[in-house]
């Protein structure tokens, strides 16, 4: 999607109007970036002198170069992050939809997105949504034929890598941009792949001594202890075989699906790719599992510690490098969405597990470690949004507690949110609203209730959901059983197709994702 | 919302009642129509006041003096023939009764702008406070303000349309700022651009020097009543002066900073003006006054404050309405 100049630098114009190209391109010509060497040999004062005020010029020249591409950056890459079943489909799908009715609607409507800027005031004019190049596209109109289906369900969890983008035109309302344009275009990108994904992110900065001890040591705590599995018994220094390495992956990875489904519920199953290859993935880099490892000691050549290392040193390589540098090596924005409501249901220890997880997800867009992932999202990303999801489980009033539990949750003992020097927000969002609130008289009290069809039932019932904590649940909160919060199923949203998805906060979202953008 | 009681989650048995059944707007308590004013600028005066009893008085005396006049024109009547005066009560009862029904309207016109008053300061607090539920009725009583207005009513069928019941009270109230509010101040906007271009014009060319001042005062009033309708006010004569008066009252007590960079910067761009003509200087100084006048009025009639980085430049205003004496400025839709 991006070009590429005679010094290898990305530019970042955009591509299909020409018009702002024409405007990059006097700005920066090609010698304004090239190096030029101080002489040390020339006692000419005149050469130094004039060789100084090159280098003023390129560096000068190097600067111009920076600001116009801040400034006619039109294009950029929002990053979705979740774990599974954090609802990134649902998300992406009720997205592209709204959007694409904000830019039919009539003068004066604000269908569902009154909160962004362009649609509020009238000058969104068009949404296409494009294919990006060597990426399969998402399943949108399949996605959303299941939500507008006569019996609505929701879109099922994604299985591979998919991405598209979405060309937003609209009018310039800057005096800057009316004087330039009539219309311009804002180009998003953006990609979906299963969460599972996500969980090889900390692989990369390890070693496969140190993952085993780490994986050992936990699958030794909590829930996990009590779960068998035949990789547990084998011996490293045994001599390898194809076969014996496919039974231990087998063997791990239903384990490893045993973590994660009931009665369990954890989220941290690494690598979590096992769960999802992804179409066309090379099964032999999964051959290996756990092993323990005597401390320090080199493994025996073909033994099965030796080849399970070289198996997932490849696995790093092959696999999971490739698919971050693809996907998360340069993206702008970032939405990380995390289902606080399913972690509270499932549990303290699926709670903690969670966060956990997160937190090792997280700690790779740290920007100031120096580690790989660093440095690739260095200077990029520019802001971080962590969405609650499914708030539509609980009643409004609870939204405010929701944000302050999530805040708490991705952030460290002390507070911390993981991401510095970046704008973040924490929002507490639904793709699809599921449910109405009804003021009730309950007991002599007015309360707020939701009102909606629980998953598997057939009538609509008033339900009270009960209150989410504001900060971490104490032990007492979890012993007292107050987590017990419905999935519902979707509404009929058939009957408004020409309206859109009714949801919560998507449009605020969105507007603090990419709203700046429209000038 | 914070129960009293913790209610154990879980489906609600069939007997709970609704008190509010679907409609989002649907209002809640009703609010009073007369809201506690604003604290005044002015500390209220102690002691006896002269000047009112002064107005009572006359306004008994003139009452007493009709009332006892038409009393013995009425018994003179009655005097002279029984049908005479049955006439005469009627007559003197209609007028009666028409000034009691004018009376009233302008009282309720101006109960009407104090309500406006208090709305403003309730909306100003709702806006502030994230998370809460408590001013569906509040949103209810601003649309039924703002809806009196043709412009006003159709705006707010779409602020209605966005609302969500999962908006808390600030969403609330961002929405019909942005929905609602910002439309209607470019309305109202328009109407001082008119009117500051109609000023900066009829004081230019007029020939006597009485004859400006009595274009702007007549135009500044036309002005100030279509900015009060825009709001959904619907001004009368007596609330109109009231008003006015409330717009002076606040200019003299709260000359805020930038209202004065506004003004002197406003000034500086007269005096180069009138290095071009004295006469088109004069004008212009007229249509500053104008425009300092509207914007006044839209501050006193907007349900809700301007929030601080939208406030209305009077600058900009002015050199729009100067450039419409080239191009006309566009008429309220």
């Amino acid at each position: 999607m991006s070009r590429r100049d005679g010094q290898g630098n990305r530019l970042r114009g955009p591509g299909p109007s020409g018009l702002l190209n024409l405007v990059i391109a006097p700005i920066y010509p090609a010698t304004a970036t090239s190096a030029i060497r101080l002489s040390n040999t020339s006692d000419d004062l005149g050469q130094t002198i004039r060789t100084l005020a090159q280098r003023l010029t390129a560096s000068l020249g190097d600067a111009a170069r920076v600001i116009a591409e801040r400034a006619l950056r039109r294009r950029l890459r929002i990053a979705v992050t979740g774990l599974s079943r954090s609802g990134k489909t649902v998300f992406l799908t009720a997205l592209l939809h709204n959007l694409h009715l904000a830019a039919r609607l009539k003068e004066g409507q604000t269908g569902h997105l009154p909160f962004f800027d362009p649609v509020a005031k009238g000058t969104l004019e068009d949404v296409a949504l494009m294919p990006i190049e060597d990426l399969p596209t998402f399943p949108f109109l399949p996605n959303l034929d299941r939500l507008m289906d006569a019996a609505p369900d929701f879109p099922p969890s994604t299985t591979g890598l998919s991405g598209f983008g979405a060309a937003l035109r609209y009018r310039p309302q800057g005096f800057l941009g009316r004087q330039i344009v009539e219309s311009t275009t804002v180009e998003i990108e953006i990609i979906d792949y299963p969460g599972e994904w996500l969980l090889d992110l900390p692989l990369l900065d390890w070693s496969y001594a140190q993952w085993s001890a780490a994986t050992l040591r936990l699958a030794a705590s909590g829930a996990r202890a009590a779960l068998a599995g035949d990789w547990r018994h084998i011996d490293p220094d045994l001599p390898a075989s194809e076969g014996a390495l496919e039974q231990a992956r087998l063997s791990y990875t239903a384990w490893l699906q045993a973590c994660r489904e009931a009665p369990l519920h954890l989220s941290f199953v690494q690598p979590g790719r096992f769960l999802r290859p992804g179409d066309g993935a090379d099964l032999t880099l999964f051959r290996f599992c756990p092993l323990a490892l005597p401390e320090g000691a080199e493994p025996k050549p073909g033994s099965m510690a030796a080849v399970m290392r070289d198996r997932f040193e490849r696995y790093k390589s092959q696999i999971v490098r490739p698919f971050y540098e693809n996907t998360f090596s340069e993206f702008d924005r970032q939405l990380v969405l995390v289902d606080v409501i399913g972690g509270l249901n499932a549990g303290a220890e699926s709670f903690a597990d969670m966060r956990r997880a997160l937190a090792a997800v997280l700690k790779s867009f740290v920007r100031d470690d120096e580690g790989f992932l660093a440095r690739l999202f260095r200077s990029r990303t520019e802001k971080v949004l962590f969405a609650a999801t499914k708030a539509d489980h609980v009643t409004a009033n609870q939204f405010h507690n929701l944000r302050l539990l999530l805040r708490a949750m991705v952030a460290d003992d002390l507070g911390h949110l993981p991401v510095t020097g970046v704008e973040t927000d924490v929002a507490a969002l639904s793709a699809v609203k599921c449910t109405a609130n009804r003021r009730v008289l309950y007991q002599g009290q007015q309360i707020t209730v939701l009102e909606g069809r629980i998953k598997g039932r057939r009538e609509v019932e008033q339900l009270f959901p009960g209150e989410i904590p504001e900060h971490l649940p104490t032990v007492d909160d979890w012993a007292a059983g107050r987590f017990r919060f419905y999935d519902f199923e979707p509404p009929p949203l058939a009957r408004d197709r020409g309206r859109g998805i009714a949801h919560i906060h998507l449009d605020k979202a969105l507007q603090f994702l990419i709203g700046d953008l429209f000038w | 919302m914070n129960d009293t009681v913790r209610i154990k989650p879980g489906i609600l048995p069939s007997g709970t009642t609704t008190p509010l059944p679907g409609a989002v707007l649907e209002p809640e308590p009703a609010l009073p129509a007369v809201l506690p004013s604003a604290p005044d600028l002015v500390r209220p005066r102690r002691g006896f006041r002269w000047g009112r009893a002064l107005a009572l008085s006359a306004v008994t005396l003139v009452v007493g003096i009709g009332v006892i006049d038409a009393a013995t024109w009425i018994d003179d009547l009655f005097a002279r023939s029984t049908a005479l005066g049955v006439v005469g009560t009627a007559l003197f009862g209609a007028v009666a009764a028409a000034l009691i029904g004018f009376a009233g309207s302008e009282y309720r016109n101006l109960l009407r702008l104090r309500s406006a008053q208090g709305i403003r300061e309730e909306g100003y607090r709702l806006a502030q406070s994230a998370g809460t539920f408590e001013g569906r009725g509040f949103m209810a009583d601003l649309v039924k303000l703002t809806s009196a207005s043709p412009v006003g009513r159709e705006l707010c069928d779409q602020f209605r349309d966005a609302l969500a019941d999962t908006h808390d009270d600030r969403e609330a109230m961002q929405l019909f700022e942005r929905l609602v509010l910002r439309p209607l101040d470019d309305v109202a906007y328009g109407a001082i651009r008119r009117a500051a271009r109609d000023t900066v014009v009829g004081a230019s060319i007029s020939p006597v020097g009485g004859l400006d001042a009595a274009i702007v005062l007549w135009r500044s009033t036309r002005m100030v009543r279509e900015i009060a309708e825009v709001y959904g006010l619907r001004p009368t004569r007596l609330s109109l002066f009231a008003l006015v008066r409330r717009m002076i009252v606040t200019a003299a007590f709260s000359v805020t900073t930038d209202m004065v960079a506004d003004i002197v910067g406003a000034h500086v761009g007269g005096r180069v003006a009138g290095l071009v003509s004295g006469k088109l200087a004069e004008g212009i100084y007229a249509g500053v006054r104008t425009g300092r006048l509207g914007i006044l009025a839209i501050e006193q009639c907007r349900p809700l404050p301007f929030a601080a980085d939208d406030r209305p430049n009077l600058r900009q205003l002015i050199s729009q309405s100067l450039g419409s004496l080239i191009a006309p400025v566009p008429e309220a839709r």
